[in-house]
């Protein structure tokens, strides 16, 4: 037996270092194109550097996979320090934590956008006057989607039992069965798919204003039996009404973690039948799991503040 | 054998005592324990400490795994400074020897020591209340029983890391959580996943009942998905079980969640919201 041609197990890569430049670089100049400018009105040259952000992106991600693809083992150098403490967990999935943390930031900077702006308007009520169009008032996107709410709550499941089937294909592969380990991702694969084309099915008859029944119109404006408010004749979308921009923008980024997600979930999979996670190696799979359970908690949180109240 | 082969032996004979392994024998778990023992009993066959030509046939039969896991776990071994390659043939047929880092190979020893000795005195003790006619059948049973010791003693040690890592085995669920006490980790799971979907049915009802009460609504919507984020957190992100390192990291954006949600989330519009206001300027 020789393994001398066995890969050596640390990576060390530029990959995550320039995916992360790039990402600002694609953020700075999404900002600048949509509302930079003298007016603040967007200026168009930034969809330049917007471009080459997202180019760099895929560069780094690209390389990233590369990188990693032959590897045969996974990196498990816990922290180097001479106190037991830090050395409980290992280097990845510390890292991973401080990731989640980052994140954790993200969404509380959403919801608590969304709650201060919600806390500046007075909610819908037939008893004071919110102006001809319910301009004044504040009518949130769950009024829209409560005739519909079923397929939040569909949804809602399909992350649950995600997070589920995730810890599975975790378990499986420390129990030395990497085909139910893959079966099992294939089938979070399968879920958080679900997710986004029921989330993007519903974006679009929100947008077209597809949600509200024959027995409700405008003259109607019976908004206490879910009918459409005046402003949302029109449809829902993210530029109608402050209610739309905070559920777009908040809805939007977590779906955009799921796609992300997913992408994780295809590599996994492809791994998977490529080397096969067992009892050795499975941290990968354990790391994922922490993101995909955070993607779902943060759904525990969007869930009841704009599809139930 | 050659002058090369004998060079490659000896050179990992003098990189065993020149190395420190990077972790000890009781912290290997699965198939690298596996390994490591089957080695052993090989090197303490030879008086140098050399294994015999051991195929990655026979490996993946004693780790019951593929030959790349195998593979995948004996560079590992190396990289700990835990096994070093000795003399190999590559290629069909192809074998390698081995040789264990002294200190860990001592450290075996000597745990296959101890257990002897205690499996021995254990055989003392019961052939001296047994009856005199049937002394010499016990000190055979005694000899059997030692050496049977040799061959598990590692195995045991094995076991003993690996119930330390292994969280789905080792660490139980609370009895409230899944109904009464269960071995089985997926039941488990799948019961926590059952409380999930109790938690959502119950605050979607709650929500389509349309309470007029604000602070009702808001205390049955954060109260149930903060339970729903102590179910998610607990066990699917293993946090009941993870070191005290992962709950204290978890907890430090919590002081950043409370100035966003009290300092920016919860403000009115006629608060005042400059930072030269607020510091009295």
């Amino acid at each position: 037996m020789s393994d001398d041609h066995e890969h050596h197990a640390h990576i060390e890569t530029p990959a995550p270092f320039i995916f992360c430049i790039a990402t600002a670089i694609m953020f700075i100049g999404l900002v600048m194109a949509t509302a930079g400018g003298e007016n603040k009105t967007g200026d168009g040259g930034y969809w330049f550097v917007f471009i080459m952000g997202i180019i760099g992106m895929f560069t780094a991600f690209f390389m990233w996979i590369q990188d990693y693809w032959n590897q045969e083992g996974e990196e498990d150098e816990h922290i180097e320090t001479h106190h037991p403490f830090w050395a409980s967990i290992s280097t990845r999935k510390f890292g991973i934590w401080i990731f989640l943390l980052t994140e954790v930031m993200v969404f509380s900077t959403l919801l608590s956008a969304y709650m201060r702006y919600r806390a500046a308007v007075p909610d819908y009520s037939p008893d004071i006057d919110c102006g001809l169009q319910f301009e004044d008032c504040w009518v949130p996107a769950a009024d829209v989607i409560r005739s519909h709410l079923i397929f939040g709550v569909i949804n809602t499941f399909a992350l649950l039992l995600s997070s589920l089937t995730v810890v599975l294909a975790l378990y499986a592969a420390k129990n030395n069965n990497p085909k139910a380990a893959t079966r099992y991702l294939m089938v979070t694969f399968v879920l958080g798919t679900l997710f986004l084309v029921l989330k993007l099915w519903e974006w679009g008859e929100m947008k077209d204003g597809h949600f509200w029944g024959e027995e409700c119109n405008v003259v109607k404006q019976d908004i206490a039996h879910h009918c459409i408010a005046p402003k949302y004749e029109h449809g829902f979308w993210l530029d109608t009404s402050i209610e739309g921009s905070t559920f777009y923008i908040t809805t939007g980024t977590h779906g955009a973690h799921v796609f992300i997600g997913l992408i994780a979930i295809l590599y996994l999979i492809a791994k998977a039948n490529k080397d096969g996670y067992n009892e050795e190696y499975h941290e990968t799979i354990e790391l994922f799991g922490l993101y995909w359970h955070y993607v779902d908690l943060v759904w525990v949180f969007v869930f009841p503040f704009f599809y139930l109240y | 054998m050659s002058k090369e082969k004998y060079d490659k032996n000896k050179e990992a004979l003098e990189l065993s005592n020149g190395n420190d392994p990077l972790v000890k024998f009781s912290e290997l778990t699965g198939i690298q324990s596996n390994l490591t023992s089957y080695i052993y009993d090989s090197c303490s066959k030879d008086p140098n400490g050399i294994s015999e030509k051991i195929t990655i046939k026979e490996l993946c039969e004693i780790a019951d795994t593929s030959a790349p896991s195998v593979k995948k776990s004996i560079l590992r071994l190396r990289d700990k400074n835990i096994l070093f390659k000795g003399e190999y043939k590559d290629g069909r047929g192809g074998w390698t020897q081995y040789v264990l880092s002294r200190n860990v190979f001592d450290d075996m020893k000597e745990l296959v020591t101890v257990d002897n000795k205690a499996k021995s005195s254990e055989t003392k003790t019961i052939d001296n209340a047994g009856n005199d006619t049937e002394n010499n059948s016990k000190v055979e049973v005694g000899v059997e029983s030692a050496s049977k010791t040799v061959d598990e003693t590692p195995k045991s040690a094995k076991t003993k890391a690996k119930d330390h890592h292994d969280e789905h085995e080792d660490h139980s669920f609370p009895n409230w959580v899944t109904f009464g006490h269960t071995d089985n980790p997926i039941e488990a799971f799948v019961k926590i996943f059952a409380w999930l979907v109790f938690w959502t049915i119950l605050e979607v009802l709650a929500i389509v009942q349309e309470f007029e009460s604000f602070i009702l609504n808001m205390t049955i919507l954060f109260g149930i998905a903060i339970i729903k984020c102590w179910f998610i957190c607990s066990f699917f992100m293993h946090m009941a079980w993870d070191p005290p390192l992962v709950n204290r990291t978890a907890a430090v954006p919590f002081f950043f969640l409370a100035v966003l949600f009290l300092a920016i989330g919860l403000t009115t519009p006629g608060a005042v919201d400059d930072l030269a206001t607020i510091c009295g300027f």
